[in-house]
């Protein structure tokens, strides 16, 4: 026999030399959990991201717009599908992450608890939320665990595709009206400080048990830095500023000099405290509790027939 | 509730491959679920369900239809191709109007090469 | 707009029951009670709304409007749809039960104008319905699923077609012109034609799951149209026919009276979802998205 501390620096070894995880290998239970709790919350949030740009379906100003809407919050309810799957195979039943989520006792990600208020929002969700996204996400295609990786992979190409629309929609309103080109920086200077919010404070990479394990593989400020030379030259060139006056490229150091956004709002919205995470939780509970029915009709043997 | 393990075949004759689950009282809603979950961009050629830890494949009845009869071109990425193109088009508008913001940015040179990688990973994907 | 053409008060009739059923359809996307299901219906949306664009393109020559000025850019007296496209969607009962009475009945006026003497209609329904198929198996698999299952799920199925049944009967009101339309085979069927074949295999249907009892307590109805909100308006829409079962079959008893959803008589339902629908598209006038 193998003792518990042996299998599990057998397995250390197996991440640090690059190799990767299947659902049906041995796992020490602290890398089971930390998974776990990472894809959950992934999940978590592809659903709850439904909700702020789901408003704007009904509203959609053009059938063209209102179809690729449609089907861009589809995809992300379809990751939701995916990942689920993915941790449920962990451990725990979506049932049980479900029932967690809408009772406010596991997470999803910052950016959600925010409303969505013109259909400048739909836009900067659209690109540079879902660009902020694809950039952690895109990083995940070297995580340690095999299962993810390929739904990462699904996920990253749909992501893609939101990206071109959601950049799309934000040329269409800053080469429109006045009042659009308004709606878009309006909706940028709301939406700013959530983005840089969402890629977290930064971390210190040794105490970081996601990298220890190797389910993350890139810190925190190391993304954020990659989505300011992504995104950060392209609104400026379209005239659109961004709503930190510090925020420039400092070529010596080699990187972006960014204020401080208010740590204290993040660990606020973190802690369930965010301005729309009673509303949308709230209706999402709602819908559970109410159609229990549903998921009682699938679980039961049929009634004899009538 | 029974999962069912569900597999495409990407092309005839290919082999299957498991690309996901759903869970469902039985094989038709299975099908039923899993078509809109994982083949609305018709992904394989057609597909199956598989009850966990068991054999028998159930394949999809006829898959006419999946992805769309009619064009989903929302769902496509060239639909929104020359999005960069516009993009440097209304650059240049945005620069006669002098709206452009200037600010310290990174050397053109990186720039260049990451959107370039950007794309080209992009289509590699699509 | 020619508003008496014959043919494009056909055309608008279709296309805005599947834009008015798609938009209520896609307000489930991201927040329905079952994941798989979210993307299920999803989908059914997608296509009801990529329908109603193929059809309004046959429709813009004749009304001299764009896809989008005549999707989004109507006064809603002007929107030809059944009223039971535009009613909320409820709970997951009424859905399902709206969903399936919908689709097969579409399913029975897509099959009759597929030998459409406009050809170009007929190709598109033709098309059209290779993609309704999968609608049609969706709501049978659900309704079967719901009839047979655990009696919470039958109750609320049979409580949404109590609710859904009088209005899916308005699908088939008369159109005006409809004289017309069958005279030059536009049309192949008339609209209470078609109400018979789709009543038989309603009747069916709910039979097989012992269900009928939903259309033995539907009324003849000179009846009070409940509006979403509970309570009864007087005869503001539509009189619709009365059901009873004779030898085999179940068949529409007295015609409709009144005018409807194809005269473009809404109730207060449509108001909402047109205020909502329309308003940016409204906003800014002149731009485009």
């Amino acid at each position: 026999m193998t003792s518990y501390e042996e299998r599990t620096a057998e397995f250390k070894a197996r991440i640090d030399a690059g190799e990767k995880i299947e659902a049906g290998d041995w796992m020490p239970d602290e890398y089971r959990r930390s998974a776990l709790k990472f894809i959950e919350m992934h999940a978590n949030s592809e659903v709850m991201g439904c909700l702020p740009e789901r408003e704007w379906i009904p509203r959609a100003p053009s059938l063209r717009r209102k179809l690729s809407l449609t089907a861009k919050v589809q995809d992300e309810a379809g990751h939701g599908q995916i990942l689920y799957r993915v941790a449920e195979d962990l451990g725990k039943s979506r049932e049980q992450m479900f029932d967690d989520l809408v009772n406010g006792r596991t997470k999803f990600h910052n950016v959600f608890h925010y409303p969505a208020e013109t259909w400048g929002d739909v836009a900067v969700i659209g690109w540079l939320i879902d660009g902020a996204a694809l950039v952690t996400q895109k990083a995940l295609l070297d995580c340690s665990y095999a299962p993810y990786v390929r739904a990462m992979k699904r996920i990253c190409a749909e992501e893609s595709l939101h990206l071109r629309h959601g950049e799309d929609l934000t040329l269409e309103l800053v080469s429109g009206t006045d009042e659009q080109r308004e709606m878009f920086q309006d909706a940028v200077n709301r939406w700013w400080k959530p983005i840089m919010h969402f890629f977290g404070p930064p971390s210190k990479p040794d105490k970081d048990v996601l990298l220890y394990w190797g389910i993350k593989t890139r810190t925190n400020e190391d993304l954020r830095q990659e989505f300011f030379s992504t995104y950060v030259p392209k609104l400026w060139d379209l005239g659109i500023s961004v709503p930190d006056s510090e925020l420039r490229y400092d070529e010596e150091a080699g990187e972006w000099i960014w204020s401080d956004p208010d740590w204290d709002e993040f660990w606020q919205v973190v802690k369930g405290n965010g301005p729309m995470t009673q509303t949308r939780l709230f209706w999402r509970k709602a819908i559970w509790d109410h159609h229990a029915w549903v998921r009682e009709t699938f679980d039961r043997i049929p009634a004899a027939a009538v | 509730m029974i999962v069912w393990d569900v597999l495409q075949r990407r092309r005839a004759g290919a082999d299957w491959e498991v690309v996901g689950g759903v869970k469902a009282p039985d094989a038709d809603f299975a099908i039923l679920l899993a078509r809109e979950s994982l083949f609305r961009r018709r992904e394989g050629e057609t597909y199956a369900v598989r009850r966990r830890d068991t054999e028998d494949l159930i394949e999809v009845p006829d898959p006419t239809g999946i992805g769309g009869v009619i064009d989903r071109e929302f769902r496509r990425m060239d639909s929104f191709a020359g999005v960069g193109g516009k993009h440097r088009r209304i650059h240049e508008q945005m620069r006669e109007r002098g709206l452009v913001i200037d600010r310290p940015r990174p050397p053109d040179r990186r720039q260049r090469r990451s959107a370039k990688q950007g794309d080209a990973e992009e289509t590699a994907r699509a | 707009m020619p508003e008496d053409d014959p043919r494009l008060i056909l055309l608008l009739a279709l296309a805005d029951d599947e834009l008015v059923i798609g938009h209520r359809h896609s307000e489930w996307t991201g927040w329905a009670p079952h994941l798989e299901e979210d993307l299920a219906f999803s989908s059914i949306a997608q296509d009801e709304i990529a329908h109603a664009r193929v059809l309004l393109e046959l429709a813009e020559p004749l009304a001299g409007r764009g896809v989008d000025e005549l999707a989004l850019g109507r006064s809603p007296g002007e929107y030809r749809h059944a009223v039971i496209c535009e009613r909320p969607n409820g709970h997951w009962g009424y859905t399902v039960a709206r969903q399936y009475l919908y689709d097969t009945a579409d399913d029975v006026r897509l099959a009759a104008l597929e030998g459409s003497s406009d050809a170009d209609l007929a190709a598109a329904v033709k098309t059209i319905r290779l993609e309704e198929r999968y609608h049609v198996e969706h709501a049978r698999i659900w309704f079967r699923r719901l009839a047979e299952g655990p009696v919470q799920a039958r109750e609320h199925l049979s409580e949404g077609l109590e609710q859904a049944v009088p209005e899916a009967l308005a699908l088939f009101e008369e159109l005006p012109g409809e004289e017309a339309l069958l005279a030059d085979g536009v049309l192949p069927r008339s609209m209470s034609d078609l109400l018979s074949t789709w009543l038989v295999g309603l009747g069916a249907d709910l039979e097989s799951v012992s269900l009928d009892y939903v259309l033995s307590r539907h009324k003849r109805v000179g009846e009070l149209v409940p509006t979403s909100s509970g309570e009864a308006e007087e005869g503001s829409t539509l009189e619709v026919p009365g059901l009873e079962r004779r030898g085999d079959r179940w068949v529409a008893v007295g015609g409709f009276a009144g005018a409807g959803g194809r005269r473009g008589k809404h109730t207060e339902d449509f108001d909402e979802l047109w205020e909502e629908m329309t308003m940016l598209y409204r906003k800014v006038p002149g731009a485009t998205w």
